[in-house]
């Protein structure tokens, strides 16, 4: 029994390692779309894009360095980094494709600002870069209106300063009393008060939350989706090595080996121990490579390889199936083809369910992929332990015993022996 | 040897075989004869073990092969009709897995490997795939994967289909080659003449049923000394029938719109009289062809038909 089982194994091997282009599609697909969704996403590490302003100060005054404060500030200074440059100096590093913008503030804008009168900031993107001018450009406009509306609310307070400032006696002893200060915060406090159910027109109840553990614990997109990489791998092959009973009936070997002295339980036993071994050696290449990518522990390496290679066995259970069942190679294809690739998506393959509307996410967990998966993520990714692979062990097993003893029960009609 | 006792097999309502018995013993070729349809594949499928006959006896090398079938496969040797190799694999490939299915294994797999492949003419191609091989270079090596653990007992059917002269040639020199070590060959063609030439023993059979069996002299003298005349033209049958009523041993074989053909003892020296009651029935002859007594004219005789019909 076992010498032919393995003699068959041997053969099927041999004939599924043969198809290379096969076995690059089944190992490449599934890293090439991960690297495409890991990099749409922002990726796990890679560096926030930033706006290097250029400035050039030709004002000096306290209300332009408040300005480049506020701008310089957004998103703790992560969005837009400034750099005060000569005016020569700036537009030849915008001319060299250097900054993404360069901004003139003239001489004399503190004072026009403060007088409510026309002042012009100019504002030179440099035309070699996409998204970043055009956030400088909004964040400029936002400024604009803001002084605008300052002026509305605070209009006599500033003018108060203004006039103080103008009066300034060349000496520099300021006009600013201890009495002066308070009367124009009294005055500013009044007007915010006075306005406060305009200003606030939306409450918004801040609620100190917890952060989530998971999030604590570094674990980034990648880490994520790894896991459903592996299984897309698994999908891919499954499908692809399914239809090897159908080819070799066509072909005729099928009904040449049942007149052999081969048994069909040893045919199917070398079947699926040549499935299990391509889908050891694929899992196996995939789980090393994600594990150095994502510098995870290399004792859970075995488990993991164990795990998906049961998991391979299990789908690769269910498209054999579908296959035998087909009332043709070509309809066995097709419905394989097109059951391929909802499973991966409510499964958790393509998308994680992390990522998934709820709903898809509580069907996709109970199809059998989704299954394996949850089980192997829960292992890998969220500390779950061995005990999360043992306790979902013997429902794989069950599965991958139900799938493929009804590939058996079915093999003997389908080999045309009856 | 194969002995077949009563088989009968039965698809639903349809009887696919009925009653058929014979005996292939060993150191001979038996053919197996029939139109599409006959029954004839039925048959090979229940002695190679893929059916289960409804009721009957086949058995192999004196193994029944219902009761016994691992032993009855042991002994068989299959050569299917289609081209039934891995195409994946290369020739050496193919033959070490069809021997290793047999139970061959180390050194006496690799010498029979090797010998088959001189046999066949293909050890200069061992390494290479099938998909590289030509029609006949196929059909060598799908005969050489049945014969490779040197069976007792050898099924071969069509094996020659779509096999170049040269490449049949040598073919039927390798089933020859299975008889004289003591093998028994049952082997089915469409080719009257290759089975003519090639088997010592035959058996129609047609609807399910066996219609004729002896060595190729019984079969001819179940035709007597009758030529057989082939007539091509225009008819109406109703008229030629009329017209042969009068005439004394001949015997109408086939007829339809575009062809007569007639068993007759001495028929060439009765040319003119059948001519002559072909034109009273207001036929337009053609082309006539006068042939000796064959399996082919047996065969039509026996079933009204052509075997490529």
């Amino acid at each position: 029994m076992i010498r032919g089982a393995l003699l068959c194994a041997e053969k099927e091997l041999k004939i599924r390692l043969r198809d290379r282009w096969a076995m690059l599609i089944y190992l490449m697909l599934p890293l090439t779309i991960a690297g495409m969704v890991i990099s749409v996403s922002g990726g796990s590490s890679g560096p926030q894009p930033t706006a290097q302003l250029l400035v050039v100060d030709q004002d000096d005054s306290f209300l332009s360095q408040t300005l480049l404060g506020a701008m310089t500030q957004a998103q703790d200074g992560q969005l837009i980094q400034a750099q005060t440059v000569k005016l020569a100096e700036g537009q030849a590093m915008i001319d060299s494709g250097d900054g993404t913008a360069l901004l003139i503030i003239p001489a004399g804008f503190s004072d026009s600002v403060l007088s409510e009168e026309p002042a012009t900031l100019e504002l030179i993107t440099n035309p070699a870069q996409q998204i970043l001018p055009g956030i400088l450009e909004e964040f400029l406009k936002v400024m604009v209106d803001g002084v605008f509306y300052l002026h509305r609310v605070f209009g006599e307070e500033l003018a108060l300063i203004k006039r103080q400032i103008d009066n300034t006696p060349e000496s520099g002893d300021s006009l600013f009393t201890d009495a002066l200060i308070a009367s124009i915060s009294i005055s500013i406090n009044n007007s915010v008060e006075s306005i406060t159910d305009y200003l606030d027109p939306a409450i918004l109840e801040l609620t100190d939350a917890e952060q989530d553990e998971s999030d604590e614990s570094g674990i980034s997109f990648g880490m994520v989706f790894f896991p459903g990489t592996i299984f897309m791998g698994i999908l891919f092959a499954a499908q692809g090595m399914s239809d090897r009973f159908w080819i070799e009936r066509e072909k005729g070997t099928l009904r040449r080996s049942v007149v052999s002295p081969l048994s069909l339980a040893q045919i199917f036993a070398g079947s699926l121990l040549s499935g299990a071994a391509l889908l050891l050696l694929l899992t196996g290449v995939m789980a090393t490579l994600g594990f150095l990518y994502l510098d995870l522990s290399f004792a859970m390496w075995l488990p993991a390889v164990l795990w998906l290679t049961l998991s391979g066995l299990v789908m690769f259970g269910l498209m054999a199936l579908l296959q035998l069942l087909a009332p043709s190679q070509k309809a066995g294809s097709l419905i394989t083809n097109l059951l391929v690739f909802p499973l991966m998506m409510a499964g958790g393959a393509f998308f994680p369910f992390e990522a998934l509307p709820d709903w898809i996410a509580s069907i996709g967990r109970w199809v059998p992929n989704g299954f394996l998966l949850e089980r192997l993520k829960s292992y890998l990714v969220y500390d779950g332990g061995l005990e999360a692979l043992l306790t979902g062990l013997p429902h794989a097993l069950a599965m991958a015993l139900l799938l493929w003893g009804l590939c058996a029960w079915r093999l003997a009609p389908f080999a045309g022996s009856r | 040897m194969i002995e077949v006792h009563q088989l009968r097999k039965q698809f639903g309502q349809l009887l696919a075989v009925e009653d058929v018995s014979f005996t292939a013993p060993a150191g001979r070729i038996f053919g197996l004869l029939g139109p599409n349809g006959a029954g004839k594949s039925t048959t090979i499928n229940c002695i190679a073990g893929l059916l289960t006959p409804t009721s009957g006896l086949v058995s192999v090398q004196g193994y029944d092969v219902v009761s016994d079938p691992l032993a009855a496969r042991r002994s068989l040797g299959v050569v299917p009709q289609e081209l039934a190799l891995y195409e994946d694999l290369s020739a050496r490939e193919n033959l070490r897995f069809w021997g290793g299915a047999y139970g061959l294994s180390g050194k006496a797999l690799d010498q029979r490997v090797n010998t088959v492949l001189a046999e066949v003419g293909l050890q200069d191609r061992a390494g290479d795939r099938p998909d590289t091989f030509s029609g006949g270079m196929k059909r060598r090596l799908n005969f050489a994967c049945g014969i490779v653990h040197e069976p007792e007992v050898l099924l071969l059917d069509e094996p020659t289909v779509g096999v170049d002269p040269q490449s049949r040639e040598r073919l039927l020199d390798q089933v020859r080659g299975q008889v004289e070590r003591g093998a028994c060959v049952l082997y089915t063609t469409h080719y009257m003449e290759e089975a003519e030439a090639l088997c010592d023993e035959l058996a129609i059979i047609d609807h399910g049923k066996l219609i004729a069996h002896g060595n190729m002299d019984e079969l001819r003298s179940m035709m007597g000394e009758r030529d057989v005349l082939k007539v091509s033209g225009q008819f109406d049958e109703a008229a030629v029938r009329s017209a042969f009523n009068g005439v004394e041993r001949a015997e109408l074989l086939h007829i339809d719109d575009g062809m007569i053909q007639l068993a007759a003892e001495q028929a060439s020296r009765r040319l003119p009289e059948f001519l002559r009651a072909l034109s009273e029935s207001g036929a337009e002859i053609q082309e006539t062809t006068l042939a000796r007594p064959s399996l082919e004219s047996l065969f039509l005789r026996l079933t009204g038909k052509e075997l490529r019909q």
